[in-house]
């Protein structure tokens, strides 16, 4: 028994992987589940820095891995989500630092200590992907609404098909409603039309989460932020919870609303 | 502005995500089935040369595409006859 491994994936770099780990992470946490999360990014460490956590640094994966460290050893306790433990990676290393057989023994490890092990995966389809997917029990493809990011996630599923990661979903990110009304970004149905994937969370498009970054405290810990309520949806439909749809259609009536206004103002 | 509205009220062009999800349609497929559009070139001038033995086609009229339909992919093409070449009945 023990927990369930998540890798947070998508193919193209910059469409919010580290963002979603740190926030579903605490999101989970903020459920009283008890979580890791894991940057398998090696070498581009920035798990710690989202999650404010840098200055606490001391050994990572990649010590772990070479006996320098324990696994608990490694591990950095949250300061506010006192359920969430960060496993950071190294950053003076390259992503072969670490084997697809060393990755499953650690994650194995923390399975046996947590309920959720998320591991952030690093962007393309090398080594490092390959790394952090093989030792998940189910993965979570990151998308935005643009052609780029969307054909990288297609190239990311067949991937985790050709080596039976079956049991996949699809996060739909920086939603844009303006844009969307005025056809001029791929709606959601688009996307799951496109990718064929069953759906579990949309996030729009929120300036927060810059502020959010740059402070170091995740969006979900800001209870008036709709990124934030998004990544918390996602978390409790990890759980199992049927969690309705964010209605980003509201905001987009008044969207249409504010732009008819707008064209009789002018 | 008025392209905006013309866009909502669906007359007019495609809009810019219409036209996102016909170029990502396309692209998968290439993607899936490893046919490039070169190869692809080839095909439809295959395909014209077999076919004017028998027809008198429309060449420049002929549309040869990949669809998706699930997890297949199709060769579809439409080509249209302006009639039959004498002698080839038989």
């Amino acid at each position: 028994m023990g927990g369930i491994a998540i890798v947070i994936t998508s193919g193209k770099g910059g469409v919010g992987k580290t963002t979603t780990t740190a926030n579903v992470g605490i999101a989970l946490s903020m459920k009283n589940k008890r979580v890791a999360v894991v940057d398998a990014d090696i070498g581009l460490r920035n798990l710690d820095v989202v999650l404010g956590l840098e200055n606490r640094v001391v050994y990572n994966l990649v010590d772990i891995v070479e006996g320098a460290c324990g696994v608990k050893q490694a591990l950095i306790r949250h300061k506010r989500a006192e359920n969430l433990y960060l496993l950071p990676a190294a950053q003076a290393r390259t992503k072969d630092a670490v084997t697809s057989e060393q990755m499953v023994t650690v994650v194995s490890e923390l399975k046996k200590m947590f309920d959720f092990v998320l591991i952030d995966s690093p962007a393309g389809i090398e080594a490092g992907f390959r790394n952090a997917a093989t030792g998940a029990d189910i993965a979570l493809v990151v998308t935005t609404p643009e052609v780029s990011a969307v054909r990288d996630a297609d190239r990311i599923i067949g991937l985790l098909d050709s080596m039976g990661k079956k049991e996949h979903s699809l996060i739909i990110n920086r939603i844009r409603p303006e844009m969307v009304v005025e056809g001029n970004m791929l709606d959601v149905r688009d996307v799951i039309d496109i990718l064929s994937i069953k759906l579990i969370g949309i996030v729009p498009e929120d300036p927060e989460i810059i502020i959010s970054t740059n402070k170091g405290e995740p969006i979900v810990m800001d209870d008036n932020s709709l990124a934030g309520k998004a990544f918390i949806n996602i978390a409790r439909r990890i759980l199992g919870e049927n969690v309705p749809w964010l209605k980003l259609e509201e905001r987009r009536k008044k969207g249409l609303f504010g732009w008819i206004k707008d064209m009789w103002g002018k | 502005m008025f392209k905006k509205l013309r866009t909502m009220l669906g007359i007019g062009g495609k809009s810019s995500k219409e036209i996102a999800k016909d170029r990502l349609r396309v692209a998968l497929v290439y993607d899936k089935t490893d046919i490039s559009p070169k190869i692809l070139e080839e095909i439809r001038a295959e395909i014209i040369s077999v076919i004017s033995k028998r027809l008198v086609i429309k060449e420049e009229n002929i549309d040869i595409t990949l669809e998706r339909e699930g997890s297949t992919v199709a060769l579809v093409t439409s080509i249209p006859i302006v009639k039959v070449k004498r002698g080839a009945e038989n």
